[in-house]
């Protein structure tokens, strides 16, 4: 289905929650009001589509765009520190990508799992938990995947607060 | 640890139905190192335990500390055989973030190379593949026929391998005629060796013994799973980066998308000659059709704020990354998510045994060389520890300390 | 005096030493043959044409360090090496190779040097087994089950040989074939081809290198061994391989026989000896070049579905023949 297509099915369904729409056309800046969390949004340039939805109805839309709109591949899980929030973007889709936004605190980071509806989300979930300390409800196996055996626990590489050890040379060099 | 490991033993003693074959991490059933741990019941497999930390290198992020053109650089190196794809997957976001397209000339070197490198990488897996059934005779022809590939890739970018031929805003080299005469030529004698070695994998009866049958991953469970690449299409189902989210002109050159319907490592066999075949094709097109003009376009060194979802299909599936710039030189967040690591699950499932579906230990070796690993590609996190501590094996500086006793 | 040949005859020629030079050089052939049909060159460096490679392997390998880990059982562990040795050149030392006769020989040594296979085959199982190691446990249980499925074909096809020749006696299956000028191989082709087929899984080479496969299970029954121990497996199996061609040569071809100017018998049979063995051996290198692993259950069942009704089937001919 195109593009349009699909941002207007979801506009439909879950228009209530809409404050602001923005269609660039491909190429075309995009506002900064991507960073302002608390606005649904949907962005859409060519087979590709930004939605950005509130925690509330997150599990629905996937539901929705899963079983009704056939977008049942899941290629990724993206897991994003922006240093306020933890954003978890699922990429879904086979044609068209639709990468579904949705944004956490990080005093409490958890969000519901979409293993029920993709099982091939799971090892994606259990890199994001690795790497960004987000639990999941109802994963069937959330353990260590990423990150190798005997590391810390509590502490989470892709956050902005972990400051990799640098390597101190072995010898001075005079 | 020595008294875990001897209570372990002293189980195992006493007349104990399962025990757990390791493969991994060092194995010479995988040129990378993972971990999978088999549950096994005589030549049985009832269970696998996947763990594929080992190659953990931080690069997704390293690449928030450097800046774009220094990237390239980085990206390449995630995987030595599917750098083609990465360079042009992570080029392509870098260039949807800009906003700006590149000249159609360098489109088609672009697309000549990517399946030149995707014929490199198939044929090697031929060979790797044959090498894991103890068939030596097959790995040896038909890795003496990638030197052609690996020559030709050579003339045109430098290198045999890593080819660094990618930017930002197109490409770096040209593409004179005389070497397009010599990939005619290559092309040629690579069409008539590949046909040869489908009509050997097609008749040769212990080939046949080995695959047929095994590895078994049904198009439901595929699809569920999210399987890519070619063992996806192996199961019977259409999908192909090139075909349903075209880049660089896989909308203007010709191609077919092979699927085949056996759903077991035969088939992947068999897609994976096939799709070498169509290469060459699509090779010859691009021979043909190329426009002249320039070949790059410069672009500033930051791009705009914005986020942009960029695939490729690279010779393992399909590679897809995601890249998000708040306006500086340095990306603010990259992620990228390799073939391999989705098919994990898929080979899970293609190496437990059900009901009606037996999976030995012989199978082991060549169902997961038929998903085609590449695990340096799969772990890219930070590591950056030096006490590696595993809860049986000493951590590296006791293993230091023992070895000097 | 007579006491006096005996021993330079078992020790050196045709004996140990011969044995052990000649197993090297089968090596090197065997490697040689199987490279050129891949398309690449083999050993090349040690000796004119590589021909020294072999026993340059041999020689680094003694020289390596000999881990043994805690678990194993040590004095088995230790022996079973020299055992697997022993036990193949007795076999070697029992083929007619200057003479009609070896230098073992009594009736009924046929059975003798069958069963001389099956006793390294048990050994190989004991090694895989003492190794406390589970590839090693797997790689045993292949052998056995592997053993299961070659032996009864290949019994099956040595003695239909016996029949044809109305004596379990080699000597006598050799003299016959001298006398009469005709080989064995005639009215037991079949045998032959069978024999030809058991013997590359006895000798665990591909198709049929199951227990032993790098692959899949590292390096199976050999996996724990190393230094001494292995170069002495290895040995065995160069010296197995020999054996095993010549009692092809042996029972189907006749064996050292052929034209012969009396006086000149001590040249002129080893000669043919090793002419004939080099034919058996490009057919069992040819064989390896040609097929990938089968597994375990393909192999057994292959064995047991097709060889062994042919096998019958050989000795119904020969009973017909006589």
């Amino acid at each position: 289905m195109e593009e349009n297509e699909v941002s207007e099915a979801l506009k439909n369904k879950f228009g209530k929650k809409i404050l602001e729409i923005e269609i660039p056309k491909k190429g075309e800046k995009v506002a900064e009001d991507m960073l302002i969390p608390e606005i649904m949004e949907i962005k859409v340039s060519k087979r590709r589509v930004f939605v950005t939805v509130p925690i509330e109805i997150y599990k629905e839309v996937i539901r929705y765009l899963v079983e009704e709109l056939g977008f049942n591949h899941v290629q990724t899980m993206t897991g994003l520190d922006t240093g306020k929030v933890i954003e978890i973007m699922p990429h879904l889709g086979r044609g068209i990508t639709i990468t579904v936004r949705t944004r956490i605190g990080k005093d409490r980071p958890v969000l519901s799992t979409i293993t029920d509806l993709v099982p091939g989300a799971s090892l994606h979930e259990r890199e994001i938990n690795d790497l960004l300390g987000v639990v999941f409800e109802g994963h069937p196996n959330l353990t260590r995947i990423i990150v190798p055996e005997g590391w810390p626990k509590g502490v989470y590489p892709l956050r902005k607060d972990y400051i990799p050890e640098q390597p101190k040379p072995i010898r001075e060099v005079s | 640890m020595q008294e875990e490991e001897l209570q372990k033993m002293e189980k195992k003693s006493a007349y104990e139905l399962f025990f757990d074959i390791p493969v991994g991490p060092q194995h010479p059933a995988l040129k990378e190192p993972a971990f999978f741990k088999f549950r096994v019941e005589g030549e049985r497999v009832v269970g696998v335990d996947v763990d594929v930390s080992y190659n953990h290198r931080g690069i997704e992020r390293a690449l928030e500390d450097r800046n774009y053109i220094q990237n390239i650089y980085l990206i390449e190196r995630i995987c030595g055989i599917c750098n083609v794809a990465h360079t042009l997957c992570y080029a392509q976001a870098v260039e949807q973030l800009h906003g700006k397209e590149i000249p159609p000339r360098a489109n088609y070197i672009r697309l000549m190379i990517e399946e030149l490198a995707r014929i490199h990488s198939h044929t090697l897996w031929l060979g790797v593949a044959a090498h894991e059934i103890g068939f030596d005779t097959l790995f040896m022809y038909v890795w003496r026929d990638r030197e052609v590939v690996m020559d030709l890739i050579e003339m045109l970018t430098g290198n045999r391998v890593t080819t660094a031929i990618n930017t930002i805003g197109g490409v770096r080299r040209d593409v004179s005629d005389e070497a397009k005469d010599k990939v005619n030529k290559g092309m040629n004698i690579l069409e008539e060796r590949l046909k040869y070695y489908r009509k050997v994998a097609l008749n040769d009866p212990t080939v046949n013994a080995r695959c047929s049958g095994v590895g078994i991953l049904k198009p439901r469970d595929a699809i569920k799973l999210c399987a890519v690449g070619p063992t996806l299409r192996a199961s019977g189902v259409k999908n192909d980066v090139r075909r349903d989210d075209p880049y660089t002109l896989h909308d203007e050159v010709p191609f077919n998308v092979i699927t085949f319907d056996t759903m077991d490592v035969f088939a992947r066999v068999l897609v994976r000659i096939d799709e070498t075949l169509e290469s060459v094709n699509m090779i010859r097109y691009c021979l043909d059709h190329m426009p002249n003009g320039d070949v790059r376009i410069k672009l500033p060194l930051s791009p705009p704020v914005g986020e942009a979802v960029s695939r490729v299909e690279a010779p393992r599936g399909e590679l897809i990354h995601y890249a998000r710039s708040n306006g500086t030189k340095n990306p603010e967040r990259y992620k990228v998510r390799t073939p391999t690591f989705g098919n994990i699950p898929s080979v899970s499932e293609m190496l437990t045994s059900k009901s009606d579906y037996e999976v030995n230990i012989a199978d082991i070796p060549i169902v997961l060389a038929s998903i085609d690993p590449c695990f340096s590609c799969t772990a890219r996190m930070e590591f950056r520890d030096v006490s590696k501590g595993k809860t049986w094996i000493w951590s590296l500086k006791e293993l230091k300390a023992h070895c000097k006793k | 005096m007579n006491f006096l040949l005996e021993l330079l005859q078992i020790l050196v020629f045709p004996g140990v030493l011969f044995a052990i030079g000649l197993a090297f050089v089968y090596e090197w052939l065997d490697r040689k043959i199987y490279a050129r049909l891949q398309n690449r060159v083999g050993p090349l460096y040690t000796g004119p044409s590589g021909i020294l490679q072999p026993f340059a392997d041999f020689i680094k390998l003694l020289a390596k360090e000999d881990i043994v880990p805690n678990e194993v059982d040590k004095p088995l562990f230790n022996a079973l090496p020299i055992f697997a040795l022993t036990l193949s050149l007795t076999g070697f030392l029992a083929l007619p190779i200057t003479d009609l006769r070896g230098v073992i020989s009594f009736n009924g040594d046929l059975i003798f040097l069958i069963v001389l296979m099956t006793l390294i085959c048990i050994v190989i199982m004991y090694s895989g087994i003492s190794s406390a190691n589970r590839f090693s446990t797997v790689g045993a249980e292949r052998a056995a089950l592997q053993l299961l499925g070659y032996e009864i074909p290949m019994m099956l096809s040595a003695i239909s040989i016996g029949i044809l020749a109305s004596s379990m006696w080699v000597y006598d299956i050799v003299s016959i074939q001298a006398n009469s000028g005709w080989f064995l191989i005639s009215p037991g082709i079949l045998g032959f081809a069978i024999f030809v087929l058991c013997g590359q899984a006895e000798l665990e080479r591909i198709p049929f290198d199951i227990p032993e496969a790098e692959t899949e299970i590292v390096a199976g029954w050999l996996t724990e061994f190393s230094g001494r121990k292995l170069a002495l497996f290895r040995l065995t199996k160069d010296v197995e391989l020999l054996y095993l061609s010549g009692l092809v040569v042996a029972l189907f071809l006749g064996g050292p026989s052929g034209p012969v100017m009396p006086g000149l018998e001590f040249i002129l049979y080893p000669l043919y000896f090793l002419l004939k063995t080099l034919f058996v051996l490009f057919l069992l290198t040819t064989l390896r070049a040609l097929f990938a692993r089968l597994r375990i259950d393909q192999m057994v069942n292959f064995s047991w579905k097709y060889l062994v009704p042919i096998a019958i089937l050989q000795v119904l001919i020969v009973r017909l023949v006589v």
